[in-house]
């Protein structure tokens, strides 16, 4: 089954408005939308459209747990503790059996159990034992958390590397999301903003920063485009990066143009800006990615051509 | 081959073939170590052969001897052809940009040269710029005034790809009052060997002799040379930048592709290759030719399907800028001072001179922006400007 442009529409604004209203329990309000048939006709869509609409409200519940929870075929209320920053995605190292030290994030709220990733599959955890405090970072606003602490752990269930291909592919929903809502604060600032009795929108120099993050942008967007339509983890994350790095040209160009408005925290660019160097700094960060795939073509290894025509 | 097959099939078709080192196709090995013209020759000779084979003729119309099947099959052929370590003919560059626009505003013309430029055996040149019409191309002045049957032409173009060794020439004319900017222009496809036709290859920065200036000096053509109606050059040249977008990025990225996995060989010769630096270099030119290659593949995709290709498209020749750059910038990074040192090196110097001009012909990378700014992201326009650019004013 297939969910046509309309349907995709309406769904987007659904989301849209549940984000707005700061769910305070994500399942269930997804639970309300209907979420679980829009899984089931279109996964792809259903997860892109999740996380870029959690991404341009900012929101600090877990959607990318429901996410994943979806790709493992667990309830949406799953919970995960997510690989550390420049730790792999595949999760913790293995050998992963007995006492284990682990070092991870909870991307929201902190529920009594998760699931932990390593040894290919997940681990059922209870978290009581483990030390949970906030993250401060480029982004406190988005509500993580770093869990730390042994933990036994005996045999991992599920398989890891669904999860992760879907969080890669929707943290780069995300960071386009964001790419695209920092573009357009900046086009909205550009022509409002007189200065020598003209929009500064009318000067070229305004319009080519703009215009030149459009097209890093448009190009992104086709790389994750294509890598969910050709699938596979290299291209989700070759994408992922795409979109870290167009995000992080939006985000030089949209706070060039708007002036010191574009650095003040009370002005919505900065939150877009921050947000999206946190999500390109997760799970694989857009620099190992592009060294990885850097090392393979050195090393006489074809990296994946993501694209065909 | 030659029964028409599906696109999965082609492409599984031809890369057996290439891979199965034909015969045919082993003279062609070392075109890297080519001068200019001989390169060109040698690309003639490879569309000849893949003609004769069959692999070229998909993608374009009976009319022209072709097999159907549309753009992507040929966004296919060249793909392949660049991952087998071979090249994109250089006829192809300007015949992706032409054969279509003939195909469609001129179908005897199309009928009677088409077969001939797509397997080999003559080259076109694309006859746009003069020396006071470059981005704003609507300037142009080259005046064919009409005769009895036809026109006489007199002017000047300049940078004509290939036009030294072209056949004939896809030429812009002014055939309105000279102030009647994109109103006035026609398009006559001119024998190069015609009386009052004077060529001279200009020396590119590389050495390489890829580009003449052209004098017209009353040159007759015939009215059957017209591409489509008096005065719809204009239309013509806006339909045929749709192929130069999309085709064009299609073909350089496959050479790009192949180009980064040459400069990673290179490094692994030299020991160079476990470096990280070096990584992070050939990793942000690899993200950089994916971008192009995605973005085209959707572009040559809506061209498939029939749809017009719009101002959005000024993103991919962006993007085309940006790929082409990389990769000649990140060899020229890696290669060190060798790379502007060393005889071995002169190919990658010219194909670094090259990459330079990717964000200058073809519509500059500041005209790109513009077109951006004012009709996808609807900015305000600039105010000291006269005319629009690449939209009649
Ligand atoms: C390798 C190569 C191959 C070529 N092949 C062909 C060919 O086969 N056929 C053909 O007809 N032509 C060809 N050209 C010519 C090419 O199309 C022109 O160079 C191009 O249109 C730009 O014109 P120009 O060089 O006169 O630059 P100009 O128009 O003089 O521009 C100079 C600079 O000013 C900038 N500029 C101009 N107008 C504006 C504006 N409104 N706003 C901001 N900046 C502006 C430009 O971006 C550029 O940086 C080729 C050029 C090269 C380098």
């Amino acid at each position: 089954m297939t969910v046509d442009a309309a349907t995709a529409e309406l769904l987007r604004g659904s989301l849209a408005s549940m984000f707005g209203d700061r769910p305070h329990d994500l399942a269930t309000a997804l639970d309300e939308l209907g979420w679980a048939d829009v899984v089931d006709a279109d996964t792809e869509l259903a997860q892109d459209l999740l996380m870029a609409e959690h991404a341009r409200a900012l929101s600090t519940a877990p959607a990318l747990d429901a996410v994943a929870a979806a790709a493992l075929g667990l309830a949406a209320s799953t919970r995960f503790v997510w690989p550390y920053f420049g730790a792999s995605s595949r999760g913790l190292p293995s050998p992963c059996s007995g006492l284990v030290e682990v070092r991870g994030l909870l991307l929201g709220d902190i529920p009594d159990a998760a699931m932990v990733p390593g040894g290919g599959g997940v681990f059922s955890c209870d978290l009581a034992s483990l030390e949970v405090r906030p993250i401060g970072g480029v982004d406190p606003t988005a509500g993580w958390h770093l869990v730390s602490g042994t933990l036994r752990l005996s045999r991992p269930e599920r398989d890891w590397a669904l999860a992760e291909l879907a969080a890669t592919r929707g943290l780069a929903s995300s960071l386009l999301a964001l790419a695209e809502s920092a573009l357009e604060v900046a086009i909205a600032h550009v022509r409002s903003r007189h200065q020598f009795g003209q929009a500064v929108g009318s000067y070229q120099g305004v319009r080519h920063r703009l215009a030149g993050a459009y097209a890093a942008l448009a190009g992104a967007q086709s790389l994750l485009t294509a890598a969910t339509v050709e699938g596979g983890l290299p291209a989700a994350r070759l994408a992922k990066a795409a979109a870290g790095r167009a995000h992080d040209r939006v985000a030089r160009e949209a706070i060039q143009v708007c002036g010191a408005v574009g650095l003040s925290a009370e002005f919505p660019l900065a939150g877009f800006v921050r947000r999206g160097f946190l999500l390109d700094a997760f799970f694989a960060s857009g620099r190992d990615i592009i060294r990885s795939f850097g090392q393979a073509l050195a090393d006489g290894a074809d990296p994946v051509r993501v694209g065909k025509f | 081959m030659t029964a028409p097959t599906s696109l999965e099939e082609y492409r599984v078709e031809l890369r057996d073939w290439l891979s199965s080192d034909p015969a045919a196709l082993r003279d062609l090995r070392g075109w890297a170590e080519l001068e200019h013209e001989r390169y060109v020759a040698l690309g003639q000779e490879l569309s000849a052969i893949t003609w004769e084979r069959g692999f070229k003729r998909f993608g374009w119309p009976v009319e022209v001897g072709g097999l159907g099947g549309g753009p992507r099959y040929r966004a296919v052929y060249y793909d392949e052809l660049c991952a087998a370590g071979l090249f994109v003919p250089e006829g192809d560059f300007s015949g992706e940009v032409l054969g279509p626009a003939v195909i469609r505003y001129a179908p005897a013309l199309a009928a009677e040269y088409g077969a001939a430029m797509l397997s080999g055996r003559e080259l076109w040149g694309q006859g746009f710029s003069e020396p006071e019409a470059g981005s704003d191309l609507a300037a142009l002045r080259t005046r064919a005034t009409p005769t009895e049957g036809g026109y006489l032409v007199n002017g000047q173009k300049v940078w004509t790809s290939n036009g030294h060794l072209a056949d004939r020439l896809f030429t812009l004319v002014r055939t309105g009052p000279a102030d009647s900017r994109h109103r006035g222009i026609s398009v006559l496809f001119i024998d190069a060997d015609s009386p009052g036709v004077l060529r001279r290859p200009l020396e590119f920065a590389s050495g390489a002799h890829e580009m003449c200036e052209t004098f017209f000096d009353d040159v007759t053509v015939p009215t059957a040379r017209r591409i489509g109606a008096e005065n719809e050059g204009w239309a013509i040249a806006m339909f045929l930048l749709q192929f130069e977008r999309a085709m064009y990025s299609a073909q350089r990225q496959a050479w790009l592709l192949a180009r980064l996995r040459e400069l990673a060989a290179q490094l692994r010769r030299t020991g160079q290759s476990g470096d990280p630096a070096a990584a992070d270099v050939l990793g942000r030119a690899w993200l950089a030719v994916s971008l192009l290659r995605t973005k085209s593949a959707q572009t040559v995709a809506r061209l498939d399907a029939g749809e017009t290709v719009g101002p959005a498209a000024s993103a991919d020749k962006v993007l085309l800028a940006a790929a082409e750059q990389g990769v000649l910038d990140a060899a020229r990074e890696l290669l060190g001072a060798g790379f502007d040192a060393l005889d071995e090196n002169a190919s990658w110097r010219a194909q670094w001179w090259y990459s330079r001009a990717s964000s200058i012909y073809g519509g500059s990378a500041e005209i790109q922006r513009t077109i951006l700014a004012d009709r996808v992201l609807g900015l305000p326009p600039e105010q000291a400007r006269a005319a629009r650019i690449g939209a009649p004013s």
